[in-house]
């Protein structure tokens, strides 16, 4: 006689409820640890401690409003900040073994890079809504029209994005979160203060004036500017765009080594 | 057999001598955790060098004068008031492994341990103080004034930064070692950063904040480290300097005694 067979159907998989738990996962545990309140008053920080103390120099140089200076790099800011979240994130679950324990269940391997791309993003957009309220704050205006206020978004979050999968490629790659939180931030800090998004290149020292002209950040926020005052040509938007090319590459690439040796 | 040789636990003399020993363990604490050494040289001598590069042509343009006579300063005492929680973080870490509570049960003078964790904060601010005035002069921090004024840079930065690490010391040994104490002091801090007069020029700032800016702790000592450089008037600001060192002294020496006896004793 055959043993009795449990009548339980077949579990249910479905990748989007999967995706979408996972998702919720991650934003849950933004809200939980309380990094959400960093998207709230990091932008505010910065814009406060550079706006107020150095606005009366800044607006002292002709053609200068140092408000609407300042925005591109409030909003990058809030960028960085996604950034160090996503890879301290997938490093914390690369630590705990999460990772592992998703590749033995019936879940493609693709929903937990999905649900993690899904919960930066949604950061992203709260992180982005606060260096809005914070450069609106400080008295920045949108002036150039809906066409260049889409710009404008559009660079932040294209650049937010491809950043943040970056990031969580590299929490995935890094030994440790330490190692981690080292590897992200120190980059961002020397590439956004040496940026254009502060001070015009004109008023760096001549030796790093080329290089603070070039670097990525400062193409991505004099873009954003000119988004922002209407004057946005292909020459000026064109490094941003190619730098987005590279960033996607980047992150293909990186990605792909950290899903080849979570399998070795 | 250990010899009863030692001074009595009460006596200034087992007091000096136990200092002394548990300096020097703190300092060899200290050289040993390498993340914790470079957070409390290089990361002030690239923020010092970051502030020149990006700021140093916009402030010489309003005030006439290199900025670097501002950041300077400006990164000592940030490098000081940061390194401080570093050793919060380690008294409260020590505290969790209860080598606090060994040391209080041992016949060890009752302020040894905690006179010497204030030593090792002047010696490590004493050493990255001179690090940063030598960096200093790469971006055109000058002493004109001579030797005398020289050390008295040194010795502003030391008593600011005695004041600043009695005061961590008393809020970490006083509240509990989960209290966020570590984020809002750096909280704290950063915004101090960014208002006082070596970060921007006073007059830069808006007129009802020039007020708190003139006289928050940093602004006085910044501008007598400046003048002590460059050359000026010392005597109010160096009042108020003084005032507030003795201030935050008075107010916070008792309290971190009796607070280490309970972090010692609590479990």
């Amino acid at each position: 006689m055959d043993p009795p067979v449990a009548e339980a159907s077949p579990p249910q998989i479905n990748a989007l409820h999967q995706w979408w738990a996972l998702t919720s996962r991650g934003v849950f545990g933004i809200v939980r640890n309380g990094e959400i309140v960093f998207a709230i008053i990091a932008p505010a920080f910065l814009a406060v401690c550079f706006y107020i103390p150095l606005r009366s120099m800044m607006d002292s140089y002709p053609g200068m409003d140092y408000a609407q200076y300042l925005m591109p790099i409030i909003a990058l800011q809030s960028v960085s900040f996604v950034a160090s979240s996503s890879a301290m994130r997938s490093s914390m679950d690369g630590m705990r073994g999460i990772n592992v324990r998703f590749r033995v269940m019936p879940m493609n391997g693709v929903v937990p890079v999905a649900a993690r791309g899904s919960a930066n993003a949604i950061l992203l957009v709260i992180s982005l809504s606060f260096a809005t309220i914070a450069s609106l704050v400080i008295g920045w205006r949108p002036h150039g029209g809906v066409d260049g206020t889409v710009g404008l978004y559009a660079v932040a979050l294209s650049v937010g994005l491809l950043v943040s999968v970056i990031a969580d490629a590299l929490g995935l790659l890094a030994s440790s979160p330490e190692s981690t939180s080292q590897l992200i931030g120190l980059p961002i800090l020397v590439l956004g203060m040496l940026s254009t998004g502060f001070v015009p290149a004109s008023r760096f020292p001549d030796w790093i004036a080329p290089f603070a002209r070039n670097q990525p950040v400062s193409q991505f926020s004099d873009a954003m500017r000119a988004f922002n005052d209407g004057s946005a040509t292909w020459p000026v938007v064109a490094p941003t765009v190619f730098w987005c090319v590279g960033l996607a590459a980047l992150a293909a690439a990186l990605l792909f080594w950290a899903e080849r040796r979570s399998h070795a | 057999m250990p010899t009863a040789d030692s001074p009595p636990e009460h006596t200034v003399g087992a007091w000096t001598a136990q200092t002394l020993i548990l300096s020097g363990r703190q300092l060899t604490v200290w050289l040993r955790d390498y993340s914790t050494l470079t957070q409390s040289l290089l990361f002030p001598a690239l923020a010092m060098v970051m502030f020149k590069v990006v700021l140093g042509e916009v402030v010489a343009d309003t005030t006439g004068q290199n900025s670097a006579y501002g950041t300077v300063p400006l990164v000592i005492l940030v490098g000081a008031m940061f390194g401080s929680m570093a050793a919060a973080v380690r008294l409260n870490r020590e505290r969790a492994t209860g080598l606090l509570g060994r040391l209080y049960v041992l016949p060890i003078n009752r302020a040894a341990d905690l006179s010497a964790r204030i030593i090792a904060e002047l010696v490590r601010i004493l050493v990255a103080t001179v690090v940063l005035l030598i960096a200093g002069v790469f971006i055109g921090f000058r002493f004109t004034q001579g030797a005398w004024a020289a050390a008295g840079i040194v010795g502003v930065a030391l008593l600011y930064g005695m004041a600043f690490s009695m005061m961590v010391l008393a809020l970490a040994v006083n509240t509990k070692p989960t209290a966020p104490i570590v984020p809002l002091i750096s909280l704290g801090a950063s915004v101090m950063m960014f208002f006082n007069s070596g970060f921007s020029p006073l007059e830069a700032y808006p007129g009802w904040l020039q007020p708190i800016v003139a006289n928050q702790p940093m602004t006085p000592a910044i501008e007598v480290m400046r003048s002590l450089a460059s050359g000026g008037p010392i005597t109010e600001n160096l009042i108020k300097v003084i005032i507030w060192a003795a201030l935050l002294l008075a107010v916070f020496t008792l309290p971190a005694l009796r607070g280490y006896r309970r972090a010692a004793t609590d479990r």
